[in-house]
């Protein structure tokens, strides 16, 4: 049975187990305590043993059915646009963030369109100053502006 | 009456002008998000959470679960006009209802749709109403060897009424306990799986877990697709003539919608059950159950008023659980869960008892939301045909652009977008590869009870483990949490061996 499971969803299932037992490694380095009195140690083995069993048994499962082509570039352009809005948000402003994270969605998407791109920017900054900074008064500025010129 | 008394204190709050208009707003976006293909309940909920810390707690919680039931209208109005089901509760919705909207019956369908609704929704209000207190009230007894046996349950019950391999809910739901871990413990001080990083002493957290694995692993899903351009078909012009059933239509209406609320609410209290496996159940019911199975598919005002009538119950039956044991009835519920906690709400036997007006109003609450619904589904169907039609490559940056600031929001701080990010990168990956999200929530939420139940319970008992088996209710309740976990086995040893039998 385990010669018919494609690789990928194997290295998932190893993924799981080599999971557990980190959780397991980890749970040793703290108290386990007494049965009548658990230390921080004990649930966080049990957790450990049991995640590394269902990796286990998973292993022999059979893979789900269907599954298309990887999206790699629509998930590398969605996880590079959350980063993107974490770096800029506090450094340099809400404008910027907002555009960098639309930029990089409609780079992964199939057929990016500019004038959308521009438009949905225009639009979301507008919801991101009204409704964030100005309605709930969250401490974001719209543009830091560099305290030196040209620095 | 006790109850009326207790309603009319639900209503003092409930029909103030803030409640009003907070419960409008929670199933307006409600409505609006389920009929967004991509967003659901629980990251429309995420995101909005943030937003209602400034808010009085009863108002918060009125709005939150405002999104959570309005959803499901919105889900299913898509389904049977457009065949997209907004949410995965609805898709059995679309079987019946965009065949009707074909034969120019769309009409019909939304009406079929909104009455099943209602009527599912209000019968499952009255069961919360009965159940809740009562339940409460028992529960205040359990000790914290019951307490853990009943989360076991949960979980376990949780595992194996979801769709997908029962392996791999188990190992989201251990995952989920093991999120819960991280953190300092409560009773050592001992700081546990923080890898020495300051923000996660106060462990991981649920809105950015949430976000990340619902939100931004669809939007992986969904982003490298092409657009897809939603037809409008029969569905313009459709007026209020055209929605009223004849009497013969109308006759065929209330058996389909009885079953369905009474199936749909059973499911909905059991904890770990939602509406999806809901609406499954009562379409596969009415198919058994009708004399004509062959109309099924083909247009069947019974396949659309039992599932709506199943999903609607199921979704406010789930706060049987939830605000009588503080144990989530569904992933959204474990969301709402904590929030209440976020709002310095203590979910448990004694959250009826101690806070009876917040209770009392949250279920006044409900009635009003479901008449706005009714009311607001009608006029206002053209808005969300268009909703849905609304490309891809504006609305998926949209989310992204919600989700980042509700991540942003929880603490003013770009730890939670990067945890939202390692969780949506995650959650696609084990998506992919048949692991469910949903389990690692209500994990991450009932960990820590759990943990600190088992070791009460285990100090009471002076370390003996067999004091799961004393108690009379948590043995019951093992018992039950183990045959869920065995009924499967068996049928498949059974399955095998008949086969076996016939092969020979």
């Amino acid at each position: 049975m385990l010669r018919r499971l494609d690789p990928a969803a194997r290295l998932v299932s190893l993924g799981v187990i080599a999971f557990g037992l980190y959780v397991i490694h980890e749970g040793t380095t703290l108290r386990i305590g007494t049965m009548a009195r658990i230390g921080p140690g004990f649930f966080p083995i049990i957790l450990g043993v049991a995640m590394t069993a269902f990796g286990v048994l998973a292993l022999f499962e059979r893979p789900a059915a269907g599954r298309g082509a990887f999206p790699a570039r629509g998930l590398v352009c969605a996880a590079l646009a959350l980063l993107a809005f974490a770096l800029l948000i506090r450094t340099a402003g809400l404008v910027p963030a907002v555009s960098a994270l639309v930029l990089l969605m409609a780079l992964g998407q199939p057929q990016p369109r500019p004038l959308g791109v521009a438009a949905t920017i225009l639009a979301l900054t507008a919801i991101g100053y009204f409704l964030f900074i100005l309605g709930l008064r969250l401490p974001i500025e719209p543009i830091v502006w560099p305290t030196r010129s040209g620095g | 009456m006790e109850l009326f008394a207790n309603l009319a204190l639900g209503m003092q709050t409930a029909f103030s002008l803030e409640a009003l208009l907070f419960c409008f707003a929670g199933v307006f976006v409600g409505t609006f998000v389920g009929a967004l293909p991509g967003i659901g309940p629980l990251v429309a909920i995420s995101v909005t959470l943030p937003l209602t810390f400034g808010l009085d707690s009863t108002i918060a919680l009125i709005m939150l679960a405002g999104i959570f039931y309005g959803a499901q209208y919105g889900g299913s109005v898509t389904s049977i006009l457009l065949n997209l089901p907004g949410t995965a509760s609805t898709a059995v919705t679309a079987l019946d209802g965009y065949p009707m909207t074909r034969d120019g019956r769309a009409g019909l369908a939304l009406f079929t749709n909104a009455a099943a609704s209602f009527a599912g929704s209000s019968f499952a209000i009255i069961l919360v109403m009965a159940f809740a207190p009562a339940i409460g009230r028992i529960a205040m007894d359990f000790n914290s060897t019951e307490y853990f046996s009943v989360m076991v349950l949960g979980l376990v019950a949780a595992s194996t009424l979801s769709n997908g391999s029962t392996i791999k809910s188990f190992a989201m739901i251990t995952f989920g306990l093991i999120l819960g871990l991280v953190g300092m413990d409560l009773n050592s001080g001992a700081q546990r799986y923080t890898f020495g990083i300051l923000q996660l002493t106060d462990g991981l957290s649920l809105i950015a877990v949430a976000m990340g694995m619902f939100g931004v692993a669809e939007i992986i899903n969904k982003i490298a697709a092409p657009d897809s351009t939603a037809t409008q078909r029969g569905a313009g012009g459709i007026g209020l003539r055209a929605m009223l059933p004849r009497r013969d239509e109308l006759r065929r209406f209330w058996g389909p919608t009885g079953r369905g609320a009474a199936l749909g609410s059973m499911v909905g209290a059991l904890p770990g059950a939602g509406p999806s496996i809901a609406s499954f159940m009562a379409y596969a019911v009415e198919k058994r159950v009708s004399r004509d199975p062959g109309k099924f598919g083909k247009g069947a005002i019974e396949g659309v008023a039992a599932p709506e009538s199943a999903n609607n119950a199921s979704v406010q039956a789930a706060f049987i659980p939830t605000l009588s044991l503080g144990i989530p009835g569904d992933v959204v519920m474990a969301v709402l869960l904590g929030a209440m906690m976020m709002h310095g709400v203590v979910p448990g036997p004694a959250f009826i008892s101690n806070e009876p007006a917040m209770f009392w109003a949250l279920v006044v609450s409900f009635w009003i939301g479901n008449v706005m619904l009714l009311v607001l589904n009608i006029p206002l169907i053209g808005l969300f045909v268009k909703l849905v039609s609304i490309p891809g490559r504006f609305l998926y940056p949209t989310v992204m652009f919600f989700i980042c600031m509700g991540s942003y929001s929880i603490n003013n701080s770009t730890f939670d977008v990067y945890v939202t990010l390692v969780f949506g990168v995650l959650g696609y990956i084990l998506l992919r590869f048949g692991f469910q999200p949903a389990p690692v929530l209500l994990g991450f939420i009932l960990g820590p009870l759990i943990e600190e139940n088992l070791r009460r319970s285990l100090v009471i008992a002076r370390g003996d483990p067999m004091v799961f088996l004393d108690r009379p209710v948590s043995v019951a309740l093992l018992s039950l949490s183990l045959l869920l976990i065995l009924a499967p086995i068996l049928r498949h040893l059974v399955v095998r061996w008949r086969g076996a039998r016939h092969a020979g």
